[in-house]
């Protein structure tokens, strides 16, 4: 099978909490996406590229990839039939097995934070309940067993996540 | 007795990515109340998160200007308990999420039957009736036990 590219037209990239729609294009060099609201393009060469994920949706599944640099890109709206097929491309090309980063339906508030290069994830159990790239954080608070992180508004989610605030035991400190 | 200690441990949202409700909402990174699993999804950069009700201390809304403001406030460790809530966090070392605030704006754009703040009216209307089903019941398993 000819692998040389693979290319989705209809999938959508996670930016400030909105998922963007645009066409994402993987060759043996680089992943392009290119944003079909604003013609931007992002490019990821393939040298850069820590880790590959994908993640399950109601629906639909996503890709996530880490880079070497500690930031994450996350792109959603991929058919459950193209799975193997993406797997296979990035084994392939980049020797990379795309595994499963299973999300917590547990519905817990608490666990663990971690960071992770530029991303702070919030881990319940074995799996990450969600991930906060950090450069969406305007402004960082600490207070008596207390840290509040402050977001940027995005006005193209039809909710956009203002502020959250974490409660951290006193053995943190 | 038995089956309050069987629904006390079952405070788990979901066990499978099959359990969710496919509805756009979820899909669409909208607050979601899932009445069935006594559950809230919330939209958290790009990924619906659930919290069970059981999370959930109080909720507040409020209107400023173009925005509407949906404040949720969890359990966690030294938070002013209810009667009978005694602070039994089986993690109480862990950290918790305290509070998340999400903004939605009351303007309508052409073509949209409602305004995006309208999903978090919904919210906190529905957030507020599966909490006090929640509670209700919490409280007639107790009087049960006694």
């Amino acid at each position: 099978m000819n692998m040389e590219f693979l290319e989705y037209n209809d999938v959508s990239a996670e930016i400030k909490g909105a998922m963007v729609p645009g066409r994402l294009k993987m060759t043996d060099q680089n992943i392009v996406f290119k944003n079909s609201k604003t013609g931007k393009v992002e490019q990821i060469s393939s040298n850069d590229i820590e880790m590959v994920n994908f993640q399950k949706f109601i629906g639909s599944w996503g890709l996530r990839i880490f880079l070497k640099n500690g930031t994450l890109h996350r792109y959603g709206g991929f058919k459950d039939g193209e799975q193997e097929k993406v797997a296979k491309f990035f084994k392939t090309n980049y020797s990379k097995d795309m595994l499963e980063k299973e999300l917590s339906l547990k519905g817990w508030n608490w666990g663990t934070a971690k960071f992770n290069g530029a991303v702070l994830s919030f881990n319940v159990g074995s799996n990450t309940a969600f991930e906060i790239p950090l450069h969406y954080v305007s402004q960082c608070n600490t207070g008596k067993n207390e840290v509040t992180l402050e977001f940027h508004q995005n006005d193209d989610t039809p909710v956009s996540l203002m502020e959250m605030r974490f409660h951290i035991p006193t053995s943190e400190l | 007795g038995k089956d309050a200690e069987k629904l006390r441990k079952s405070t788990i949202s979901y066990k499978s990515i099959s359990q969710m409700p496919r509805e756009n909402e979820v899909k669409e990174l909208k607050l979601y109340v899932d009445r069935k699993y006594e559950t809230v999804i919330l939209p958290i950069f790009g990924v619906p998160v659930p919290f069970h009700i059981s999370t959930i201390k109080n909720i507040s809304q409020s209107v400023e200007g173009d925005y509407t403001y949906l404040r949720i406030n969890f359990f966690h460790p030294g938070a002013t308990m209810g009667r009978n809530e005694g602070g039994n966090y089986s993690q109480p070392d862990a950290t918790f999420v305290k509070e998340v605030t999400y903004r939605s704006t009351n303007t309508k754009e052409p073509g949209e039957i409602s305004p995006p703040s309208s999903n978090l009216n919904t919210g906190f209307r529905l957030i507020k009736e599966v909490q006090k089903k929640f509670k209700t019941r919490e409280a007639e398993e107790r009087e049960k036990e006694d």
